[in-house]
């Protein structure tokens, strides 16, 4: 009567029936209690002396809490606009160089103004409480990001450029973070992201005598710092900064921290092994073997978000059944192709001998085309007839290889959809791609055998065999982009906009741009050969035309590829030669 | 912070409130009234366990339910234990106590009895006491109804606020990670999978407010919620 227990896919207990819309109780519950994420929305009343002390604002509420102090969201009534005040712990007004300190700090990071950087309005002492008035972003910090879902590598590569703009931009304005982990870089609702807190632990006077057992209560980890800034405080530079992001990086790409003798994050969790020298690099416990700069680590990371990801296989990756299934049945379908097509001959073979030809196309001496209808071919049948034969033994792997392109593509955008959880890429390639692959060199190498019949026949000698093999050639090139194509959507990689316009890299665009170039070059040769020797008006065209075709797909592939050196060449190439044959073939 | 939250928020919750009335006043009347309808299902479902059956189980719970509105205060209820779940079980166990009583008696013939039943031990003597389920049956049943209300209630705020499809894509992960991958509610939702995160992560918030507001309207003091919690978790398991 009741259908059986569905097993929760987390804990794996049967879900009881009347569960909440499907969903298992247990998990539910227990997400609920999780004590790890600190409940911040909870309507606390701020204490009296604060509302006291800020007659101009209406506080909200309390949106963090930490070791600087505490974070109001609140709201300005003649500015209609909300933002978040940070309220500096009480005691630190006690240190007779902190309000120096803090009026200096204050005025520098006031003047910070850039899209990944929190704003800082205004900042003053009210009552005993010094504080700074900020930006208020709507979103959650990386440390809650992180609870929530783990980073995938593509996301953690989207998130450290604009951290390290952000560190750039602060750093040209000679000011220092010295606290960058987790907590402090805010994600707002569009996944934008936002630093906070510049500067803030300068205010606090940490840079003079923290140390190893003041810091882990100060701060509350060390594990961020690089090695200078705990051994020697008052010696800290930009460098340290790059240290931090290195820390929070590997933390992204692993879930882990890097520390004592760390694993590199392909080895620990499978990420592009070209990223282990970037993260290496930033984690250089000597500052000189860091990357200087910023700007320069900024590069780097986009240089490898923007090239294919080379995946070294995680361990848990297991191979997607339906990539295997696709290959197999492609190959299956190749060699009942095979032997279809002896079948077919057999069949045929022995069907001439009662009734020579029962029909057929034939190309007539004067080049048109003849459909001629034998009066004795076998009008077609009920079933086991010979021609239901043939038809099924041709339809047979016509099927199979169907289906196993379907499979293939399917397997694909589960691969792809896994991120690299699932393995078998290779097969589905193959899968996917051998029907369309065949077709596009069959179909080059048809069409240039076609053009050669009809080039080489005014001269008697026809050398179809030589034009098919040529005219498989950019088939089998283009065949070849095809497959990277189908490999890079299974890798899920996406070039980003801002790296295709620094990295020249060839795209799909250009490297179709060259093809068709060369093979418009190669075309207007023969042109340039051919037509001013009397050749047979149809053959002419159909060389004109084919020619002018490439050059055209020259140009606007290379004009598609805007920024690539190769595309940008090809359609000039391709433009300067489209002049020449139009001038050639029509004065 | 939290204590701050303790002392200052929920001053008054449906459960303090019908306590402090003993159930007298027509305000303490209407939050047990409030308080039942949301609680109907442990009930209904614990009385269908006894009545090994449907037949009889809706009106009886009704006559429950009818007594237990109309009857002149709570007195039944343990104050130190302030909670409306063992209040409720207690209140339910007592009134089917009654109602087999009153059957054996109509089945032996009116009056005669075999043996004398006090009204507190009654239950736990008569051969049909096993019969009675278990009051982890109840509350497993409680812990399903208070998560369904709970979810039902944030459903509703986010279709309110014209997310209900939000919602409806994120749901999976208030269980924690689900198998199917964010990049793929990324994509239904128009959203980068960073901008998900965020989403993810207020959700889940939202739900433990609610649930704990929720669970705190039953109980006489918010400082049991945690308590309360772990107890039916573990009566989910």
């Amino acid at each position: 009567m009741n259908p059986p227990p569905i097993p929760c896919p987390q804990c794996g207990n049967a879900i009881p029936d009347g569960a909440p819309q499907g969903i298992c109780p247990r998990c539910l519950l227990q997400n609920a209690m999780n004590p790890t994420v600190v409940q911040q929305d909870s309507p606390v009343p701020p204490p009296e002396e604060i509302v006291r002390a800020f007659p101009n604002l209406e506080i909200l509420q309390l949106i963090g809490a930490g070791g600087m102090g505490r974070v109001y969201k609140v709201r300005q009534p003649h500015l209609d606009r909300v933002v978040a005040l940070k309220i500096l712990q009480p005691e630190l007004a006690g240190d007779p160089a902190f309000a120096e300190r803090f009026s200096r700090e204050g005025r520098a990071l006031a003047k910070l103004s850039h899209p990944n950087v929190v704003a800082v309005y205004d900042f003053g002492k009210a009552g005993e409480f010094y504080w700074l008035l900020m930006e208020y972003v709507d979103g959650v910090n990386l440390r809650q990001a992180m609870q929530a879902g783990s980073m995938t590598p593509r996301e953690a590569l989207q998130v450290v450029p604009m951290i390290c703009a952000a560190l750039e931009y602060a750093h040209s304005q000679g000011v220092l973070h010295r606290d960058i982990k987790p907590e402090n870089i805010l994600i707002d609702t569009q996944g934008r992201v936002k630093i906070a807190d510049f500067g803030i632990a300068k205010m606090r006077g940490e840079g003079r005598h923290v140390t190893l057992t003041l810091s882990g209560s100060a701060l509350g980890t060390p594990a961020y710092m690089a090695p200078e800034q705990i051994e020697r405080p008052q010696d800290v530079d930009h460098r340290a900064d790059i240290y931090s992001l290195g820390v929070v990086f590997y933390e992204m790409l692993t879930g882990e921290l890097p520390l004592g003798r760390f694993l590199a994050p392909s080895e620990k969790a499978g990420t592009d092994p070209r990223l282990d020298s970037v993260v290496f690099r930033t984690l250089e416990k000597e500052r000189d073997r860091r990357y200087q700069t910023a700007g320069e680590m900024k590069t780097h990371v986009e240089t490898y978000a923007g090239a294919p990801a080379q995946r070294v296989r995680p361990k848990e990756e297991r191979t997607s059944q339906k990539a295997v299934w696709s290959f197999v049945l492609t190959l299956l379908g190749i060699v009942l192709s095979l032997g279809s097509y002896i079948a077919a001959t057999v069949e045929t073979t022995r069907r001439r001998e009662p009734s020579a030809q029962y029909g057929g196309v034939e190309l007539s001496p004067n080049g048109g085309v003849q459909v001629r209808l034998h009066e004795n071919a076998p009008v077609d049948s009920g079933p086991g007839s010979p021609n239901t034969v043939m038809l099924l033994i041709a339809a047979l792997p016509l099927i199979v290889l169907l289906t196993g392109t379907f499979l293939g593509i399917s397997a694909l955008q589960d691969i792809r959809a896994a991120e690299g959880k699932l393995g078998g890429i290779h097969f589905a390639m193959i899968g996917a791609g051998f029907v369309p692959g065949t077709l596009i060199v069959a179909v080059t190498s048809m069409a240039l055998e076609s053009l050669g019949a009809e080039i080489t026949r005014g001269r008697g000698r026809s050398a179809s065999d030589l034009w098919a093999v040529v005219g498989s050639m950019p088939g089998i090139g283009l065949a070849y982009l095809f497959f990277r194509k189908l490999r890079r959507y299974g890798t899920g990689w996406t070039p980003p906009a801002a790296v295709t316009a620094n990295q020249p890299k060839r795209n799909f665009c250009s490297a179709a741009a060259v093809c068709f170039s060369i093979v418009g070059a190669a075309l207007t040769v023969v042109c340039i050969a051919i037509l001013p020797r009397s050749v047979r008006s149809d053959a002419r065209e159909i060389l004109i035309w084919s020619t002018l075709s490439a050059l055209l797909i020259g140009v606007i592939m290379g004009a598609l590829s805007r920024q690539e050196t190769g595309g940008r060449t090809s359609a000039f190439v391709s433009g300067f030669l489209f002049v020449v044959m139009v001038l050639l073939a029509f004065t | 912070m939290s204590s701050a939250a303790d002392n200052a928020g929920f001053s008054a919750t449906r459960w303090t409130r019908v306590l402090q009335a003993k159930g007298r006043t027509p305000e303490g009347r209407a939050a047990l009234a409030d308080l039942c309808a949301v609680y109907y299902a442990p009930v209904h479902s614990f009385i269908r366990h006894w009545t090994r059956g449907h037949q009889q189980t809706d009106d009886l719970t009704q006559e429950f339910f009818t007594e237990l509105l109309s009857r002149n205060g709570v007195e039944g209820a343990d104050p130190d234990r302030g909670r409306f779940r063992s209040f409720l079980l207690g209140a339910v166990k007592h009134f089917l106590n009654r109602v087999r009583e009153r059957e054996q008696a109509v089945k032996r013939g009116g009056h005669v009895e075999f043996q004398a039943l006090d009204s507190t031990s009654a239950g736990l003597e008569i051969p049909d006491a096993s019969t009675l389920p278990p009051d982890a049956a109840f509350d497993k049943q409680w812990a399903l109804t208070l998560l369904g209300h709970a979810l039902a209630a944030l459903e509703q705020q986010f279709a309110a606020e014209g997310k209900a499809g939000l919602f409806t894509v994120l749901k999976p992960w208030l269980t924690g990670q689900p198998a199917e991958p964010q990049s793929a509610a990324a994509a239904a939702l128009g959203l980068s999978e960073t901008a998900v995160k965020v989403s993810i992560h207020r959700l889940r918030q939202r739900f433990r407010q609610q649930l704990r507001s929720e669970l705190a309207q039953t109980l006489d003091s918010t400082a049991m919620v945690e308590e309360e919690m772990s107890h039916l978790f573990a009566a989910l398991s």
